[in-house]
């Protein structure tokens, strides 16, 4: 994989790395807030994406992780789909404050779409995007009764 | 410690500061045990077609652009033990992912939105020559 840096991947500076990508999100049981980071290789990926992609990570995911309007917890999958080495996730949910075009040019947000943010039980945020939302509530991905085990906040 | 906003964004926009031309690409994701594969560079949404495939439709013209495969691990498990064949599809730890797209689908019920879709982007990924480096506890 590619690397912007040609230092050694010591555990320090792979520690360091991973430091630099914290960021704050809400704890849907206690309400107060608590330390995830960023897949630093997702970061990384974007590297030849759109401005406005890469604002999405640096605004938008930071915002949505801290001022949710709904938290899912578990996915559920067929039978033959179960046993994902990715337990106990999260999905934060929510319509942020704007958008960005790919120019990097602030906008509103997208109209009857909602954005979702996943996080591992190890707390690293892998994935985010922007996601159809359901007909009475924008803040949900239409589709959360089948695609979730429950609503945590 | 938690970088102030303006500090955090510069630190992203360092990690992510562009090393060239876009080029279509699949990468697998550890943290979250996931392939995602992006065709072009246009902004996008996410559409989810079933439990384990989620496409990424471009804001331009709503096409499929993109996709992520999530549960990889016990996907490629699954597909070893149905299909022993398969593992003649890894070379030197890298799965072409069209032949991902083309297993999975044989794996399924044949459904008209699913083998549409699943073709879709085992034609982009193959015009692309798209190949995915898997870690070891995949295969």
């Amino acid at each position: 994989m590619d690397e912007p840096d040609k230092q050694t991947d010591t555990h320090e500076h792979i520690e360091t790395r991973r430091d630099s990508l914290t960021r704050l999100a809400i704890d849907p049981v206690t309400g107060k807030e608590f330390e995830v980071i960023l897949s630093y290789s997702r970061v990384q990926k974007l590297r030849n994406r759109s401005l406005g992609q890469k604002l999405e990570c640096a605004r938008i995911v930071p915002e949505v992780l801290r001022y949710p309007k709904a938290i899912f917890q578990g996915l559920k999958r067929d039978a033959d789909e179960r046993g994902s080495k990715v337990k106990g996730w999260r999905c934060y949910c929510g319509v942020p404050s704007r958008a960005f075009t790919e120019d990097g040019t602030e906008v509103v947000p997208w109209p009857g779409q909602t954005f979702m943010v996943f996080m591992n039980i190890e707390k690293v945020v892998y994935l985010w995007y922007w996601y159809p939302s359901d007909e009475d509530d924008p803040n949900i991905p239409w589709d959360h009764v089948p695609r979730f085990d429950k609503k945590a906040m | 410690m938690v970088l102030s906003n303006e500090e955090f964004e510069k630190e992203v926009m360092r990690i992510a500061s562009p090393t060239g031309p876009f080029e279509p690409t699949a990468y697998y994701d550890r943290e979250g045990d996931c392939i995602e594969f992006v065709a072009k560079p246009d902004d996008y949404y996410a559409e989810r077609v079933d439990g384990i495939l989620t496409v990424y439709r471009s804001r331009k013209d709503n096409e499929i652009m993109g996709s992520v495969i999530k549960g990889v691990s016990t996907l490629c498990e699954s597909l070893l033990k149905k299909y022993p064949g398969f593992a003649v599809e890894v070379q030197g730890g890298k799965v072409r992912l069209a032949h991902l797209f083309t297993a999975r689908l044989w794996s399924k019920p044949p459904e008209k939105i699913l083998v549409k879709t699943y073709k879709e982007l085992a034609e982009c990924a193959e015009a692309q020559d798209i190949e995915v480096e898997m870690d070891a506890a995949c295969l």
